[in-house]
């Protein structure tokens, strides 16, 4: 079968990504070689490295938990974002998902209620918000975005309702859950152990997992998809009741920690949720995200709040830089893409019988 | 292979398929067999019906009403999984694969093998790579999105995962139109590979110097009707060609006074 080699013959010289990599590399650990999370690791580092140049107290341990929790909150919701993102899926509502998780929590404490079980209902609360989410979505055809849109307001307005607009306090702060779950542990705060356990699991359910492979190939390709049989609706169901979950998880968590509950608690988390996401490598576009990514993305979303404070600027001036660095990572994202793009459309040189492209092609070939 | 008893059950057969978009008939009727290791060439003009009939027989769409059977027994699939339990699989145009994943999640796409629900990564590549090679491709960027290949790379690889599933019936839909011409004749040869292996193949293709090349049997629609069924070594692209585009009912009418059209037209 000569000709059939010719139809498959040349290799890939993708030049950037073309080094051989070791066989027994753990794969996140080649993910990052190989450059998929490199630029965003760097940019972290750059942040870190501008600040504590100038203001070496930002590498102490205090300032580098500081950070690192703040980090912890946006983060453990962006990485269900990585998921429905890498669908071509928006939540709007994680903020309000994860307030009225934790004003339920309280509520059910204050009002006498064990506050294990209490919180074990508060992530029923986070799933069910979820659920909501995805089955107004699935049942009305209508795209998430808007749904959760609207259920944003429908969760932050039953947050108020809920705590009759007051911050919930009068919880049993001596309780095993609050000492346990509230305080720090091998010199970390649970919320940070959290992020790390929800950062492992996640990226392992994106990579390793038949269903973070659907989730890939439903947004890379939705009628690809739905021809090979994926039950997309089924899937968009469950990432929005992950990503509703994982709000409920850190909503307790931070309950646990502030030992109360404000219902006006998450308001405008989504953009930065989002946001680390973004920052992180997870293309809108869908078809590819990276949970380590969002991590590191939170990481830079929060080193630029607490970096700025070192400065002495004032906290307002955060969410103006968080801005900058989302254009300029998904502007060097895009410059990437086109780079790689352009390397692989040189390879098909090597084809001069070939046809331009088809109709199926991604876009981006076309700016090629 | 055109000559068997009409009583016999044949491997894939739909009889009096019906399909309405709407107001639009897209199917009015149609009459559509393949054998085991038989190549049967389905041609017509555009919106003749081609790839409504192939996405029936694939389970992607529901016929408003015909009798669909696999080797005599009555099947009704709501679904493309439906089809693919029996070894129906379909090439789609243009639809075949996801860029972003790589070779062997892309082979592997909505069937992944897990062990203990996790995906046997290593397992798969190796696989994909024994796989390809059975039909004589040779990919070496296995772990790259195949967004990096080149076309005819992504073609050979999405005709080598619908021919590795089809255990009855490939259905490939213009697998060769975005091909030069040494990759049109690769896949006309893994087509050939196919067949011998006894999976029965349906070709829809609008290039005829194909059609004769590797099918047996050619099935010939015009808007939504069975106009022709012709042996594909006693006949002529002129004569395939004509066929597509003349009137059936033109040559009714031509015909009033003598055999029944459609017979005649069997004839060749």
């Amino acid at each position: 079968m000569g000709s059939v080699d010719q139809l498959a013959e040349s290799s890939v010289d993708s030049s950037s990504d073309g080094m051989r990599r070791p066989a027994l590399a753990g794969r996140s650990i080649r993910r990052i070689a190989r450059g998929r999370d490199l630029p965003v690791l760097l940019v972290l580092l750059g942040i870190v490295g501008i600040v504590s140049a100038f203001h070496p107290t930002y590498l102490q341990r205090a300032s580098l938990i500081n950070t690192a929790q703040f980090a912890a909150y946006i983060g453990c919701m962006s990485v269900g974002t990585v998921f429905l993102l890498s669908m071509r899926e928006i939540d709007l509502s994680v903020g309000a998902v994860y307030g009225l998780s934790a004003v339920a929590c309280a509520s059910l404490m204050a009002g006498g209620m064990n506050p294990w079980l209490a919180s074990l209902l508060a992530l029923g609360v986070g799933c069910g918000c979820g659920a909501v989410n995805g089955i107004i979505t699935n049942a009305l055809k209508i795209q998430t975005i808007v749904v959760t849109l609207g259920t944003l307001s429908m969760f932050a307005a039953l947050s108020l309702i809920v705590s009759g607009d007051n911050t919930i306090v009068n919880l049993p702060v001596n309780s095993a859950f609050f000492t346990v779950l509230g305080r720090s542990h091998l010199g970390l705060p649970m919320s940070i152990w959290t992020f790390i356990a929800i950062a492992v699991v996640g990226h392992i359910l994106y990579r390793h997992t038949r269903f973070g492979a659907h989730v890939r190939l439903v947004g890379s390709n939705p009628d690809a998809a739905r021809l090979l049989g994926i039950p997309v609706m089924r899937l968009r169901l469950t990432a929005l009741v992950f990503q509703s979950f994982l709000c409920a998880v850190i909503a307790v968590i931070t309950l646990a920690y502030l030992q109360s509950a404000d219902p006006t608690t998450g308001v405008g988390y989504e953009l930065s949720v989002i946001a680390a996401a973004i920052v992180g490598g997870t293309a809108l576009a869908g078809g590819q995200g990276s949970v380590i990514g969002a991590l590191i993305g939170a990481l830079i979303i929060s080193s630029i709040s607490t970096g700025l404070v070192q400065f002495g600027v004032t906290p307002d001036w955060s969410g103006f830089a968080t801005g900058a660095i989302i254009i300029g990572a998904v502007t060097m994202d895009a410059f990437l893409r086109r780079r790689r793009l352009s390397v692989a459309a040189l390879s098909d040189d090597d084809h001069p019988d070939e046809e331009a492209p088809r109709g199926g092609e991604p876009s981006e070939l076309a700016g090629t | 292979m055109t000559v068997r008893p009409e009583q016999a059950p044949v491997a894939v057969a739909i009889r009096g398929a019906i399909k309405n978009f709407g107001a639009v008939r897209a199917l009015k009727g149609v009459d559509f067999t393949v054998e085991p290791g038989e190549v049967v060439g389905l041609v017509g003009d555009n919106g003749a019906g081609k790839s409504t009939l192939a996405k029936i027989l694939s389970g992607a769409l529901r016929p408003d009403a015909g009798d669909y059977t696999i080797d005599g027994a009555p099947v009704q699939f709501s679904h493309v999984r439906d089809a693919r339990a029996y070894g129906i699989e379909m090439l789609y145009q243009d639809l075949a694969l996801c860029d972003d994943l790589d070779v062997a999640e892309n082979f592997y796409a909505g069937r992944e093998p897990t062990r203990l629900g996790f995906l046997r990564r290593r397992w798969m590549q190796k696989q994909v790579v024994k796989e390809l090679a059975k039909l004589g491709i040779h990919l070496q960027a296995i772990d790259y999105p195949t967004r990096v290949l080149s076309g005819g790379q992504r073609q050979s690889l999405a005709i080598a995962r619908a021919i590795a599933y089809s255990k009855r019936l490939l259905i490939l839909d213009e697998p060769t139109a975005a091909l030069g011409v040494t990759q049109a004749k690769a896949v006309l040869d893994l087509i050939t590979k196919v067949k011998h292996q006894g999976v029965g193949v349906l070709l829809i293709s609008h290039r005829m110097n194909d059609i004769l090349a590797v099918c047996d049997r050619v099935v010939v629609l015009y808007e939504g009707e069975n106009v022709a069924e012709l042996d594909s070594s006693r006949t002529t692209v002129e004569e395939i060609v004509n066929f597509i585009v003349t009137d059936p009912r033109a040559a009714e009418r031509r015909s009033r006074f003598g055999a029944d059209p459609t017979s005649s037209n069997r004839d060749g």
